[in-house]
Order: structure tokens, then C-alpha cells, then sequence
């Protein structure tokens, strides 16, 4: 379509294209050399600096790396000098700082000690942060010239400021995950999740002398993480199920019925018990069920076992006051998130629910509820998580589960148990030591697992109910 | 959405009934805590439990009637800022990677890994800590209360192994594996907070010519302080809320304050492990008879809500503060 | 100094969408040009590509050439570009900050060394809101009225002395009085700087611009002189929409 030009003023020709003389590559190359060997030195620099952070690295090597630093940096001005006609002072402190450094690095002792201080640290760690400290200012300045010094480049030139500690973080998160692997898989055998530690069993010899038979029971012991890991599971359980009513019913309160006063104070009351520190929960779970407070819900909520012939009392408490407890922490999980599913309802689908004649709870029923699915079964998946790897809640009824899982018996969890194979009796220690990573690994997995399944069943359940 | 006049159906009878029972466990939790910690205020006293001498039966050596807390209150504050000081910076710097200066959708990456590792229980890191000790605790900072580890580095010995689990503690090493406990945890709230300032205001930044950065230091970055606010209180109250972690990395009774006072590593117990200390010395076994010792446990536990709860109106103080100023 | 701008051939799509499909035009220099057309037109795509704003958008895609005063603009880092090619939105988005504050802001970006109480002065007096503010310059901006709030928007992408302004629909937001001080203010434009503004309004356009350009489903259909445009339309397109049988 040509347009109606229809001016009075003469436009600009087009500019003809220039041709690109062979020259211009070469210069373009020179034009970057410097920034360039700033920026591997810069990226040296950080790599020795890593390397000084793992290992207790002789002095030399960071001594090297900041003399090479320093050069560059020399380099760098100069040639900023010569392209850009100016004087940038930042990569001139740069080039002293890091000379500066090699000289301290040169004359520091190989320990450090003093103001009193509880340690003595090794200069190894002054270089790392030290070297750290002069990458990535170099990498910033050394990448901003690289590109060329526009407003553009300014941008490129913050990426190491945001990327080295992004990276750093998440190079700790996989060394350590996979040290916890790579230490507690040998030992993840079937017997040890198919075995429990220490039990009471049934009867197993039968003497048959004279004219009756007697039954006597006999200690077996195996080594192995059975119980704990039925414990996980029915803690798991016990807090799901009594903690989706409830934390849904608060939730729907939030969203629909609050108002003044006792709505002010209910979310305050969820919001406050999300907050309130696990120790306090942990001291709570103790005076439930502690019987020298002589309150009659204590001795229905004390771990009991059964013996074979009656049931007896033990230590600390059951896992129905586990659960119990451990529902004041998911409760206000599910409930905001129940409240948060709620509000996202669009008003149309309310309306349209009412419009049509249908009461209220019908509406909730029908409407509401699964319209909040896919955030109320996220938040149940993660309470689970939360309940199967909360060891302060259970740290002080918490026991060695001898005599099985059960809702009355005393409870115990892997992760209880991984906590006294470290401050627990000597004996248990002895015989359970090895199994500290296992344990972790398969903690890890079922807390990994569940994040990931809530993860993969909000998509699903947003896709079914809400056509997302 | 209206909130108009409701009748009282069974429904709603039911779901209001469900609802005031956090408010009333909320109330039950508070008065156990009072009413428990009575003992030791009544036999002990105020100046007894603010005072800096503290042993337990379950602590090497033991002189009845110190239950001293001062020293577990600057753990706690000694904790939190170390914590905060490495997972605030970490946590701003990964959500201004996913939100502003995302490099080919790895930020949608660090977000999934975030939500994985949010998952990751606190006994996980605390046993994770055995490697962090021998691996670069031990050889960097053999401090005096790793007596074992330097003279071990220092004449050339392999690390600990394993099997044999040492015990060293330090709240440098508390500090280390609670800012990794934090930070997934962080990270993700400060994300949502720059992803929810106006868009549009960020196209009238770049419009004027401003660089990318400029405008999320200039613009964005102020505009989400109210976000950034609650993720760093939310972040502080459950770094001195926890339990496992303080106790395995750092220790639970510490008699007298640190010299200097911010010797990071010394293990300067928080209140969490000093008042769980108290109460059963974290072995497992038999918890102290009832009395003022238990008392002090229950009342640690009970300067702990009155920390939270003060935090949470600062920060909920501050969160409007800033939205007011920044309301159209 | 106003700066004219040569489009050749401009192409944009997000995603599968194709929204330009082939634009030729020329923005003359120190002139008010008009873009108008109905909505889904292309009309708003094609200012945001003129300072490249259009990049902002994921699965934007921009080819042709734009020239300004000679130079390609696609080539160009998109910063230096908008520190001559300003926009005013449709909305008014004023900072969160002081008035001072929101018109130095582009400055300040840029570095520049000005004389700040002059360039503040100026820049509100030709947004015809001096005379109101002068003695309210530390007021936080999102406490004006949203007609001042557009007004001392406009006065921000004046400040750094761009050659081209790019408007989009700017009175559309605001109340008459507000409305006929914006035109005021762009015609008050004409000469020191080029202006393109789209409008839904077809008495604006007869008001404020030199020429005018009908754009519809992504094509230039007709651009001339304004009168002539409005007067005698070459197209039938043109006269059907100009006779608001459809829009």
C-alpha cells in the first residue's frame, strides 16, 4: 500500500550502506582485548576464591592471582584512558586494593588469632574474601567496557552482582544434599526400613511341661528404622485428618464470614500460631500429656502400650497428642490457604451459582470448595511435610517407639529418631550411628517428595477444576 | 465480594464453630505458658532469670538455682542477625534474578528448586551440619570450643570421621545452616512482592531512558519495601523460633555472656535450645520434676512469644507505614 | 531540537499474532502527527515500537527499519533512544516520590548536568502547571489530582529535552478542563518538538495535529495533512470511519 505522502517538507534519503572495511575487525578485536583478560582475570579470581572457601590453599596461589588482578586492572584504566578519553578511579582503587591485599596475604601468619575471639582462623579465608571481595567489583567494570560502555552495558555489568551470590547459595544446597546422599545410601539396605530397632514380640517359645502350656515372650532386637518410619506415616496421618476440618472451616470463615471484631481476631489467631516459635509448641505437647500435672486429658493422651496382657503406660505421649499439637501449626497453613483459594473465585461463579437459586451452603459446596481444591490439597501436602519432619513439637514425648506405632503409643518418628541417634543414650548411639545419613536420605525423600507432589497436583487440579 | 447480611445456616454455624478453635488454642497455648513459667517467677524471681549464670543438671557443672537468661537472649539476637546478615542479601539477590534479571528463564528454574528445597526439614540441616563442621568449620576457624579440631588441622590429621559424630558447636555454624534453612524460605516472598509492584510504573522508568537496574533500585525496588518488610520479619520469627538446628549446631546452656560480646564462635545458646535444655537437657530422657527450673524452661519459651508477638506488630506497624506512602 | 523519523516496512507480532503488517510512514519534524484508527488496530503497537518499548513484551518480534534523523534506531541501544524519544502513557504513572523528584528523574538516569531548579521550572511551565505547583514541588506526586498527575507526567518527559514525544491517548483519563490543557500544552509543541499522539477522539485529532495517519487491521490506509484527511478522504475506509460507521 503506498502511502499519500502529502508533505511539504523534504524527507531525509536513506543513508546508503557502508561497506565494512576489513580493518574494522581487527580493531574491533584490539577494542576488546583489554576488558577481556580484566574479566578472565576477574573470573580467576573468583574461581581461587571458591577454591580458598573449600580447601585450606597455600597463600601462593591467591598471592599470584591478585598481582595478575592488579595488572590487569593497570591494563584496564590505561586503556580506558586511551578509548574513552577519561579517567575511571574505580578500576584504578581496584588495582590498589588488590595489591594492597597481596602484600597483607604475603606477611599474614598461617593462623590468626585475637580481640579474644574463639577461633583462629586460617588466612586461607582472608583470601577467599578477600579475592572475592576485588572479582566481582572486576568482573562488573571489566564486562561494562566489554560492551561497550552504553547505558545497555550498565545493565549487563550488575549480572555478577546478582549472579555470584545466586550461585554460591545454590552450590552449597547441591554439595551438601549430595554429601547426605552420597553418605547415607550405603547403608539404605531393606533391612534397615524393614526392621525396627528394638522390640517386644509375641510370644514365640512355647513350654510345654507338665500339663500346661506357657507362653513367654522374647526380646528381639534388629537394627533398622521400621517404626520410625511407620511413625512418619501415621503422624502424618493423625495431623491430616485432623487438621483439613478445621484449617478448611477457618479458612472459609476468613473468606466469607468475617467481620469486626471476632474476624480481626481469628486471623490473627491463624496468623499467630504460624509465627509462634516450635519450642513453645514442643513445651505445650509436654504439659498435655504430662502426668504429674495429674489432669485427667494427660493420662488419656500418655503413650500407652499393650503388653500382651494389659495396657500399660509408658513415657511421654501418644500420637494422637502429637497430632493434636502438630495441628496448631498446619491448621493456619491450610487455612490461609483455603482463604486465598476462596478469594480467587470469581465473582461471576458465585453470582451465577445464586442466580440460579441455589442456597448458600450448596453454593460453598459446590462451587467454592472444589473452586479451592488445588490450594487446600497443596497446603495438606505440605502440613504433611511439615509434621513429618518437625522434631521440636515431639522432642520432649517423643520416645524410641520399642513397642510399636499405634494412635495410643508413644510416639516417635525418623525424624525424632535421627535426632537422638546424635544426643540420645550411648547404647542407641552405638548401634544406630551408622544409620544417621540413611535416615536423613530417607527423610529427605518423603519431605522432597511431598513438596514436589504438591507441587505436580496443584498444576493437575487447576487444569481439572478450574481449566486453567 | 459484598459481604452481605447471612442468615445463620448450619453450614455457616459449623464453619464458625471450626474457626474460633485456633483463637481458643491460641488462648489455651498463652495461659499454659504463664501459668507454667509461675514457678520459677514466684521461687526464683525476676532478677534470678534475667541474670547471666545459668547450669542445669543436664550441663557439666551444676549450681542449683541459676537459671540466668540473658546470655540465652543475646544468643538469640547474636543468631538472628548472623542469620539475617547471609540470608537477606542471598534471598533479594535470587528474586531480583528471577523477577528483573532473568538470563533465558533460568529464573522459572530457581523457583522450582526453591519450592523444592523449602521442604527440607530442620533436623535435615542440622545433621548436614557434621559435614559443614568438618569440611570448613574445623579447618578454617578451629575455634576454642572445637578443641579436638585444631589440633587435629594443625598437625595434619584427616578430619573426623563420621562414625565416631563430633560435637562441636559454635553459632557461626548455627548461624550458617539456619541462613540456608531461611533462605528458600525468603526468597520466594521477596519475589512476590517485586513481581507486584504496577507494571506500569516500571514502563514509565524505562520510557525516561533509565537503565534496567536504576529503575529496580529507583523504583521497584522502594515500591516492594512493604513485601520486603513482612518477608524479612516473617524470616526473623521463625529464625529464633527454631529449635533443632540452635540445639545440634550450637548447644543449649551457656553459662555467662561471650567475650567479646560478639564472638560468633562461641556457642552462645539461643532461648529455643537453653529453655528446651532446661526442661529435659535434650537427651531423650526424663524431663525435671516440676519447680522452678522446669518453670524457667516454660518461661524462656513464653520471652519467646513475647519477641514474636512483638515483631509481628512492628513489622505489620511498618508494613503500613509504607503503604500508605506509596497508595494512590 | 525536534527530529523527524522515517518508518520503512515495520513488522511486529507477539507470538502467532501478526498486529503490523508493513508500515511506511515519515514523522516530520517539528509537526504534530495524529494516529487514529479503531481499537486493535496496531495503533498503540506502533508508538510503543518508535521507542522501542515494544521489547518489553515477551514473544515480541520487530523488523523493518526506523530511522531517526537518519540513524536506525533498532541498532541503537533502546536507552540511549528513549532519552531522546519520550512518552507520555494513558494513564497517568506518576513515582511515588516528590514532584522535584518525578520530573529530575530522567536527568538523574542519564547523568546529566543541568541546572536542576531550571530544568524543573521549565519543564512544569510548558506542562502548563507551574503557576499550580510552584510552591508545591515536595509534594508527593500521587497526591495530585489525576489531571496535575498527567500534566507533571508530561513535564518529567520534557525535562530531559527529547526530539520526538510520543503520546498515547493522553487525555483520554482525564476531566475536560484537565484534557483542553494537555492540547494546549501540545500545541504549544509544535516547532521545538515532534509529537506523535494516538487518539480515539477524532476532534483532538482535528485539533492538535498536522497530520494525520488512519491505520487499520495493521496498515497504513491513508496519511496526509490533516484537513485534507478529514475534509477529503482519499479512501473509503477512511470515510466510513471518519463518518463513525464503525470504530
Amino acid at each position: 500500500m503506498r502511502p499519500l505522502l502529502n508533505s511539504a517538507v523534504p524527507t531525509r534519503p536513506a543513508a546508503p550502506a557502508r561497506p565494512k572495511p576489513a580493518r574494522l575487525a581487527w580493531t574491533k578485536l584490539l577494542n576488546a582485548a583489554a576488558p577481556a583478560v580484566s574479566l578472565a582475570t576477574a573470573l580467576a579470581a573468583l574461581a581461587g576464591a571458591c577454591l580458598s572457601l573449600a580447601q585450606n590453599t597455600a597463600p601462593a596461589l591467591a598471592i599470584v592471582e591478585l598481582v595478575v588482578l592488579s595488572v590487569a586492572q593497570q591494563v584496564l584504566f590505561l586503556y580506558i584512558y586511551l578509548r574513552f578519553a577519561k579517567w575511571d578511579f574505580k578500576v584504578a582503587l581496584l588495582a590498589l586494593l588488590s595489591f594492597a591485599g597481596l602484600v597483607v596475604l604475603y606477611v599474614m601468619p598461617e593462623y590468626l588469632t585475637g580481640w579474644q575471639f574463639n577461633a583462629v582462623v586460617h588466612r586461607s579465608f582472608f583470601a577467599a574474601v578477600w579475592l572475592m571481595a576485588m572479582a566481582i567489583p572486576a568482573m562488573m567494570c571489566a564486562i561494562y567496557y566489554l560492551a561497550g560502555a552504553t547505558p545497555r552495558a550498565e545493565d549487563y555489568a550488575h549480572y555478577p552482582l546478582v549472579l555470584v551470590p545466586v550461585g554460591l547459595a545454590l552450590a552449597v544446597y547441591v554439595v551438601l544434599i549430595g554429601q547426605l546422599v552420597l553418605q547415607g545410601l550405603p547403608n539404605l539396605t531393606w533391612q534397615a526400613i524393614s526392621k525396627p530397632y528394638f522390640s517386644y514380640g509375641w510370644p514365640i517359645k512355647v513350654f510345654v511341661g507338665g500339663d500346661w502350656p506357657m507362653w513367654s515372650s522374647e526380646l528381639r532386637t534388629s537394627i533398622g528404622l521400621l517404626y520410625y518410619l511407620q511413625g512418619t506415616g501415621l503422624l502424618m496421618l493423625l495431623t491430616a485428618v485432623i487438621s483439613l476440618p478445621i484449617g478448611v472451616g477457618a479458612g472459609l470463615y476468613l473468606s466469607e464470614y468475617a467481620t469486626g471484631i471476632l474476624g480481626s481476631l481469628t486471623r490473627f489467631a491463624v496468623t499467630a500460631l504460624r509465627a509462634i516459635s516450635l519450642l513453645i509448641l514442643g513445651l505445650t505437647a509436654f504439659s498435655l500429656t504430662d502426668l504429674s500435672s495429674g489432669t485427667p486429658l494427660a493420662s488419656l493422651l500418655h503413650g500407652r502400650y499393650f503388653d500382651g496382657f494389659v495396657w500399660q503406660t509408658s513415657s511421654g505421649g501418644s500420637f494422637l497428642a502429637a497430632s493434636i499439637v502438630l495441628s496448631f501449626l498446619v491448621i493456619p497453613l491450610i487455612a490461609l490457604a483455603t482463604e486465598e483459594g476462596c478469594r480467587s473465585l470469581p465473582p461471576e461463579l458465585r453470582e451465577g451459582s445464586l442466580a440460579l437459586g441455589a442456597s448458600d451452603e450448596t453454593t460453598l459446596w459446590r462451587i467454592v470448595l472444589p473452586w479451592s481444591l488445588p490450594n487446600v490439597v497443596t497446603a495438606l501436602l505440605l502440613g504433611c511435610a511439615e509434621a513429618a519432619g518437625s522434631v521440636a513439637v515431639l522432642m520432649f514425648i517423643a520416645g524410641r517407639g520399642d513397642y510399636g506405632v499405634g494412635p495410643f503409643s508413644q510416639v516417635t518418628s525418623l525424624a525424632y529418631a535421627i535426632f537422638i541417634i546424635w544426643f540420645g543414650d550411648q547404647q542407641f548411639k552405638g548401634s544406630m550411628g551408622p544409620f544417621l545419613f540413611t535416615a536423613g536420605v530417607l527423610l529427605m525423600i518423603i519431605t522432597m517428595g511431598m513438596g514436589i507432589a504438591a507441587m505436580l497436583t496443584k498444576r493437575w487440579l487447576v487444569r481439572r477444576h478450574r481449566g486453567g | 465480594m459484598a459481604k452481605k447480611a447471612q442468615r445463620w445456616s448450619l453450614a455457616r454455624v459449623v464453619i464458625s464453630v471450626l474457626a474460633l478453635l485456633p483463637v481458643l488454642l491460641l488462648l489455651l497455648i498463652v495461659a499454659n505458658l504463664v501459668w507454667s513459667s509461675l514457678p520459677a517467677i514466684q521461687q526464683a524471681g525476676l532478677p534470678v532469670l534475667f541474670s547471666t549464670k545459668i547450669s542445669n543438671v543436664f550441663s557439666g557443672v551444676y549450681t542449683p538455682g541459676e537459671f540466668g537468661l540473658l546470655p540465652a537472649l543475646w544468643g538469640t539476637v547474636l543468631l538472628a542477625g548472623m542469620t539475617l546478615g547471609i540470608a537477606f542479601p542471598v534471598s533479594l539477590a535470587m528474586a531480583i534474578f528471577a523477577a528483573e534479571f532473568n538470563l533465558k528463564g533460568l529464573g522459572r528454574v530457581l523457583e522450582v528448586l526453591l519450592g523444592i528445597l523449602v521442604g527440607i526439614p530442620p533436623i535435615l540441616y542440622a545433621v548436614l551440619s557434621l559435614t559443614v563442621l568438618t569440611a570448613f568449620v574445623v579447618p578454617k576457624f578451629a575455634a576454642n570450643g572445637l578443641p579436638e579440631g585444631i589440633i587435629r588441622s594443625l598437625s595434619g590429621l584427616p578430619p573426623y570421621n563420621p562414625g565416631t559424630l563430633p560435637r562441636e558447636t559454635s553459632t557461626l555454624l548455627g548461624g550458617l545452616m539456619l541462613s540456608l534453612l531461611v533462605i528458600p524460605f525468603m526468597a520466594p516472598l521477596i519475589l512476590d512482592a517485586i513481581r507486584g509492584v504496577p507494571h506500569d510504573l516500571k514502563e514509565a522508568s524505562l520510557a525516561l531512558g533509565a537503565t534496567r537496574w536504576y529503575t529496580l533500585m529507583r523504583v521497584t525496588l522502594p515500591s516492594a519495601l512493604p513485601g520486603i518488610a513482612m518477608a524479612l520479619s516473617l524470616g526473623t520469627l521463625k529464625t529464633i523460633g527454631d529449635v533443632v538446628i540452635s540445639a545440634w549446631t550450637i548447644g543449649y546452656i551457656k553459662n555467662g555472656l561471650p567475650q567479646p560480646l560478639v564472638d560468633i564462635f562461641e556457642s552462645v545458646a539461643p532461648l529455643t535450645s537453653t529453655g528446651a535444655g532446661l526442661l529435659n537437657g535434650l537427651s531423650g530422657g526424663a524431663a525435671v520434676p516440676p519447680g522452678p527450673e522446669r518453670g524457667a524452661a516454660y518461661f524462656a519459651a513464653l520471652l519467646l512469644l513475647l519477641i514474636a508477638f512483638s515483631i509481628l506488630v512492628m513489622s505489620s506497624l511498618a508494613q503500613r507505614y509504607l503503604q500508605r506512602r506509596l497508595a494512590r | 531540537m525536534p527530529s523527524g523519523m522515517e518508518i520503512r516496512e515495520l513488522k511486529a507480532s507477539y507470538g502467532a499474532n501478526q498486529v503490523l503488517k508493513g508500515i511506511n510512514l515519515d514523522v516530520h519534524r517539528g509537526k504534530v502527527t495524529a494516529l487514529i484508527g479503531p481499537s486493535g488496530c496496531g495503533k498503540t503497537t506502533l508508538l510503543r515500537c518508535l521507542n522501542r518499548l515494544s521489547e518489553l513484551t515477551k514473544g515480541a518480534n520487530v523488523s523493518g527499519h526506523i530511522r531517526l534523523e537518519g540513524q536506525e534506531i533498532l541498532d541503537m541501544d533502546p536507552m540511549l533512544l528513549r532519552r531522546q524519544v519520550g512518552m507520555v502513557f494513558q494513564k497517568p504513572n506518576p513515582f511515588p516520590m516528590s514532584v522535584r523528584e518525578n520530573v529530575l528523574y530522567g536527568i538523574k538516569a542519564a547523568k546529566l548536568a543541568v541546572d536542576q531548579a531550571e530544568v524543573v521550572k521549565a519543564s512544569l511551565g510548558k506542562a502548563a502547571i507551574w503557576d499550580e505547583l510552584k510552591d508545591r514541588l515536595e509534594d508527593n506526586a500521587f497526591r495530585l489530582s489525576v489531571g496535575q498527575q498527567q500534566r507533571v507526567c508530561i513535564a518529567r518527559t520534557l525535562a530531559t529535552s527529547p526530539s520526538v514525544i510520543l503520546m498515547d491517548e493522553p487525555a483520554a483519563a482525564l476531566d475536560p478542563s484537565s484534557a483542553s490543557k494537555v492540547e494546549a500544552s501540545i500545541n504549544s509543541f509544535r516547532g521545538d518538538y515532534t509529537v506523535v499522539i494516538v487518539t480515539h477522539n477524532m476532534q483532538q485529532a482535528l485539533r492538535v495535529s498536522d497530520y494525520t495517519v488512519f491505520l487499520f487491521l495493521g496498515e497504513v490506509v491513508e496519511f496526509g495533512e490533516t484537513a485534507q484527511v478529514f475534509n477529503d478522504p482519499q479512501r473509503p475506509e477512511t470515510r466510513e470511519y471518519i463518518a463513525g460507521r464503525f470504530g
